[in-house]
């Protein structure tokens, strides 16, 4: 059954996509311009899954985030100034500079971070939707991950205690085809991954993660579940990442089966489409310029305040390792 | 490694050191830490120490010879090490043409012998290299005992030598001889425990077993002994008990002493102060704390805002001119080992009652032991002189040059003093006075100024709680 | 004073601390119904209850994230990892998850979560159940590492482990947990980072950990029968190291001996040895001595394991040679 998404709910999606896409194009701006220490790895092309599955949340439920982290973060919330400082390694970022692009966290968003170890943060997810049931919250939990996390031994492990115990928490695979170079496709015998969750004894749904309307449908449903002690689903969501694995991948490893592959996924982007959709609604064009106007000052002053700070004195590098002691 | 000794900087205003005594000759091993020489400062000798060990190889000047600070007196390296070059290097910076390499007075074989030939030691060799701990490396150093040479009997771990062999050793050998000086008495038949020893902790050195065989007694010694040998009496008759030689640190102060007397017209001012505020502040302020604080202290800080109430008061005369100073630095006159001397407390602007009492704990303590440094006894802009603990009375003080005044102070006695009530009423009551008596180079300081100055030292003394802020 | 088995006096800490603090729990294999493959958690699960004292599948890794997860929203999980042997099943999740986490959040997170796993060679278990790995944990930046001796010092440590805010990997030593000890009738927690002068002695100092400390003080008795007086420290936690007092004690003595039960090379011995060089250097009468397990796989016959795992004898032959 599909669900009537008002004009009101469109344009905070399209707002929200919008924002991602340009703090992504920001990032690698400054990652061709050499101001960016080490790599980061891109949302763009997956707007629609973070935006869809985000607003089904509410503000103290948590998620687990990825190395390509940037989506779910600006989608619950997230500072995006002091994101932008952190991937720059500077004093102003979220970790004072100690994080870096895969590490940031923001508990006071109920982000329990992004992770430098694919698969790494499943469990933890899995652990704070326990914390959720021990304590008799209604929160919940979303654990985000790749298709190749699904692979690794901490899905397998996280989902199946999830199951057991019926822990409120939706898992989402962001299936964008490819792990670094690697196709699912070749290393899995399950072309939809959500079949994996019959394994486990949950539902599994798969989604055109490239409509936010339906990966926030399937979300809602989804997350409803989780809330009312019903238990974990397994939610895919099939999309594609504009560019390769991290800035500066050329990504050539995708034309050896299908040249057109890239072309096509890009047809159906999530933002433009969107915004097709809300225009087509009889909504003013203005209305949709202005909240793109918002959006670019504010990921121009997150550009600012991400260039002006300044980077962290060297003896940062031994502080926070415990939280009370001298020792490090 | 050779290292090359150089006559060292002591004070800012140092510029020429004078060698007093050598330690070592030529041909001794050195230990780090080990005196090597004395020198001797405007006030005080001051021993120089090794800062590695080795072989005192060579020396360029002799006991009593004067050197400009940073030129090179002697050579330390190791026994058999080639220090030509460095000889060289040396003479060039004396302007010398000395080219021999050989030291003149060891007996050469004994040089190469005590490193080389270690006797059959029981002590275990690792490489040629006596096996010993760090530990009982560190304690050998601190009792003073060289080990090149010496044989000791190793039980540590590996059969090397550890602590309980040194203490073991120490105790068993009470007497410390150089290996050379050794060597001399063995050869001589010379017992080692009648021979008086002059180096380091009583270190029996070769010059001793030396002199012990043919008495080598100094001038100095030599002139003493003739003239107490043969004239008992004084060209006009009277009987000599002993004569003293006004010279060393004696005769510089001595002579400064003179030089600041007849120079400077010295003027004097004298206040009588009323004590009793003082003592009962005192009183309390020691009661509230460890350390004690002693009236000095209080007439210290007294001054010193005095001092900064008068600056003309805290000037020194330089070179042909007057030189007023900011920092205060206070001078307290103490009796030392080789005479009056004169720490002072640096930049005592601003300094409490507390402080002044502990900085000046500390330099009485040094100055009574002989080892104030030169940077301590030197730089201060007035002098006070507390001669109460005698119980004087009343004396005046010769001015500290280059300084403008000296304040002396007497001893505090219980006498009758004449208060007035707010009638007008006068009453006998007994208080505890003490005389100050404040003297000035009257080229510099008038009397109105002096008289200003020590009255208002009275002033304060008397409500002694404008010392505490 | 009473009498208590080791074992019993961890699960006593762990009884006590849970009924103090509500967000404490306890997740492992078999720690539920039956208490314990160790029996350390005997009688929780029918006094708290299933959410509170949880039995997990075989899933090392999953666990122990799932412990992190929970420490970083309000809980204070104490995860049991059946054998120090499968902390490297979840190594990532130890090492690079959780004892990094507060750090590369820059300080805006702890994570309060205590990891008890059992070490020791001595029953025949062989090479992947017989392991002391805690010179691979403290080699990480993060974790705090602490190695109880007795039963008295196991519940005091364990309660100020799980008091405290910080990961802490907690490794008890298998063959003591059947063994009898003397312990107080109430045990305050003790602190880390404050090592335990359990002899005192002057001719050397024996640092040791876990139940070589014991193993130490058998030998320390042998040793004063030939005039060898040993000072004894029983270090209590790697990290926070308690410099402090090792070096005064070898200022005191001239030796240091550590003996520990992981793996000699990069083990606790060299550790120790490097990091008190700096202080000790000039005070040292022999040079600084360490036991470890040699670098070899334990082997699974007695005729092998026992004569070359750290032992009394072991000790007291170390000694004798450093002392000559």
């Amino acid at each position: 059954m599909e669900t009537k998404y008002s004009k009101k709910q469109l344009l905070s999606f399209y707002e929200t996509m919008y924002k991602m896409r340009r703090f992504e194009e920001e990032v690698f701006e400054f990652y061709k311009k050499g101001m960016m220490p080490g790599l980061a790895h891109l949302y763009l092309g997956e707007e629609a899954v973070a935006t869809g599955v985000c607003a089904a949340l509410n503000e103290d439920d948590y998620i687990g985030s990825t190395h390509r982290g940037h989506g779910h973060l600006v989608s619950r919330g997230a500072q995006i100034d002091k994101m932008m400082a952190e991937i720059l390694g500077k004093e102003g970022g979220y970790s004072k500079g100690k994080g870096g692009s895969m590490h940031i966290m923001a508990m006071d968003k109920g982000i329990l971070g992004a992770n430098g170890i694919v698969g790494g943060e499943i469990p933890i997810a899995t652990g704070a939707a326990y914390s959720a049931k021990y304590r008799g919250t209604n929160q919940v939990a979303v654990s985000f991950f790749g298709d190749s996390a699904s692979n690794e031994g901490t899905f397998h492990e996280s989902i199946n205690m999830a199951a057991a115990w019926n822990l409120p928490i939706v898992y989402v695979i962001e299936n964008n085809l490819y792990g670094i170079s690697v196709d699912i496709r070749d290393v899995t015998n399950t072309p939809n991954l959500a079949d994996r969750a019959l394994g486990y004894g949950i539902p599994g749904v798969v989604v055109d993660g490239m409509d936010v309307m339906a990966v926030h449908q399937a979300a809602e449903e989804a997350i409803k579940r989780a809330r009312s002690g019903n238990g974990p689903t397994l939610i895919e969501c099939k999309t594609y990442r504009w560019q390769g694995h991290h800035v500066g991948d050329p990504a050539t490893y995708r034309e050896r089966k299908d040249v057109n592959e890239k072309a096509s996924w890009m047809e159906r982007c999530p933002v433009n489409s969107l915004k097709n959709k809300i225009l087509s609604m009889k909504v003013s064009g203005k209305e949709i310029a202005k909240i793109e106007e918002e959006v670019e000052k504010e990921v121009k002053a997150a550009v600012k305040f991400a260039v002006d700070s300044p980077y962290p004195d060297p003896s940062e590098a031994y502080t926070d390792i415990f939280l009370i002691c001298k020792q490090v | 490694m050779a290292e090359i000794i150089i006559m060292p900087k002591l004070g800012f205003n140092m510029s020429v050191g004078k060698l007093v005594k050598w330690y070592k000759n030529e041909g001794d091993p050195v230990t780090k830490g080990e005196p090597v020489f004395a020198i001797e400062t405007d006030k005080t000798s001051i021993d120089i120490e090794a800062t590695q060990d080795g072989v005192f190889r060579k020396k360029f000047i002799e006991e009593g010879d004067s050197i400009e600070v940073t030129l090179p007196i002697a050579i330390i390296a190791d026994a058999a090490e080639n220090i030509d070059a460095v000889i060289q290097d040396v003479n060039r910076q004396l302007n010398r043409k000395d080219t021999a390499a050989v030291p003149e007075t060891s007996a050469p074989a004994s040089t190469a012998v005590s490193t080389s030939s270690a006797p059959s030691a029981v002590a275990a060799n690792a490489g040629g290299r006596q096996k010993i701990t760090p530990r009982a490396r560190r304690v050998a150093s601190e009792q003073g005992l060289c080990l090149e040479g010496l044989v000791i009997t190793g039980t540590g771990y590996d059969g090397g030598i550890c602590e309980k062999d040194i203490l073991d050793y120490l105790s068993s050998n009470k007497v410390r001889v150089s290996p050379v000086a050794r060597k001399m008495a063995e050869a001589q038949g010379i017992a080692l425990e009648g021979v008086q020893g002059s180096g380091a902790h009583g270190k029996i050195m070769k010059r001793d077993i030396a002199a012990s065989e043919k008495p080598m007694v100094k001038a100095l010694d030599a002139e003493i002994k003739a003239v107490q040998a043969e004239a008992k009496f004084s060209a006009d008759g009277k009987e000599i008990m002993e004569v003293i030689p006004y010279s060393g640190v004696r005769k510089i102060i001595g002579d400064r002493l003179a030089q600041s007397k007849f120079t400077a017209p010295h003027l004097y001012f004298t206040q009588k102060v009323n004590l009793d505020k003082l003592l009962e502040l005192r009183k309390q302020i020691n009661g509230a704390q460890e350390k004690k604080t002693s009236v000095t202290d209080y007439i210290a800080r007294a001054t010193i805002k005095c001092l900064q109430k008068y600056p003309d008061m805290n000037e020194s005369l330089v070179g042909g001119q007057i030189e007023k100073y900011k920092s205060v630095n206070l001078g307290i006159a103490v009796a030392a080992p080789t005479g009056l001397i004169v720490p002072n407390i640096k930049n005592s602007n601003q300094k409490t009652v507390v402080e002044i009492s502990k900085e000046a704990s500390v330099l009485f303590d040094k100055a009574r032991k002989g080892k104030l440094t030169p940077d301590e006894y030197t730089g201060g802009t007035f002098t006070i002189s507390n001669l109460g603990m005698f119980g004087i009375e009343n004396f005046t003080a010769i001015i500290n040059p280059p300084e403008v005044g000296i304040l002396a102070i007497s001893a505090t006695k219980d006498e009758p003093f004449v208060v007035q009530d707010a009638n007008g009423n006068k009453s006998i009551e007994i208080k505890p006075m003490m005389n100050i008596t404040l003297t000035v180079d009257h080229r510099v300081i008038d009397g109105l100024l002096a008289a200003q100055f020590v009255t208002e030292i009275k002033r304060m003394l008397e409500n002694p709680i404008e010392l505490l802020v | 004073m009473r009498e208590i088995l080791y074992r019993d006096a961890i699960c006593e800490a762990l009884d006590e601390e849970m009924e103090r603090d509500e967000s404490v729990l306890i997740l492992g294999e078999d720690v539920a119904f039956i208490g314990g493959n160790f029996k350390t958690s005997v009688g929780l699960y029918d006094k708290y209850g299933d959410l509170r004292v949880k039995d997990t599948p075989i899933s090392e890794a999953g666990f122990v994230g799932m412990g992190t997860g929970m420490a970083l929203t309000g809980l204070r999980p104490v995860i049991e990892l059946m054998f120090s042997d499968f902390l490297l099943v979840a190594a990532d999740q130890i090492l690079n998850n959780a004892a990094k986490i507060r750090y590369m959040s820059g300080g805006q997170v702890n994570v309060p979560m205590v990891i008890r796993t059992p070490i020791g060679a001595g029953r025949s278990s062989a090479a992947q159940h017989s392991q002391s790995l805690q010179a691979l944990v403290s080699h990480f930046p993060g974790m705090k590492v602490v190695v109880p001796s007795t039963a008295q010092e196991a519940k005091g440590l364990l309660k100020t482990a799980i008091r405290d805010n910080d990961p802490v990997i907690f490794f008890e030593h298998k063959m003591e947990y059947a063994n009898k000890f003397m312990i107080d009738d109430v045990v305050e927690p003790i602190p880390f980072g404050k090592a335990n002068i359990v002899k005192q002695g002057t001719d050397i100092t024996i640092v040791a950990t876990s139940s070589q400390v014991m193993k130490s003080v058998k030998a320390a008795e042998a040793l004063e029968k030939e005039g060898i007086s040993a000072e004894i420290i029983d270090l209590r936690t790697i990290v926070p190291l308690d410099r402090e007092t090792i070096i005064k004690s070898v200022k005191k003595t001239g030796r240091l001996l550590i003996v520990d039960e992981a793996y000699e090379r990069c083990g606790i011995g060299a550790e120790i040895g490097a990091e008190v060089m700096d202080d000790v250097f000039y005070y040292l009468d022999a040079p600084i001595g360490r036991i470890g397990t040699p670098n070899v796989s334990l082997p699974f016959s007695p005729a092998l394991e026992f004569p070359i795992i750290p032992s009394v004898e072991k000790t007291i032959a170390k000694v004798k040679k450093m002392m000559k």
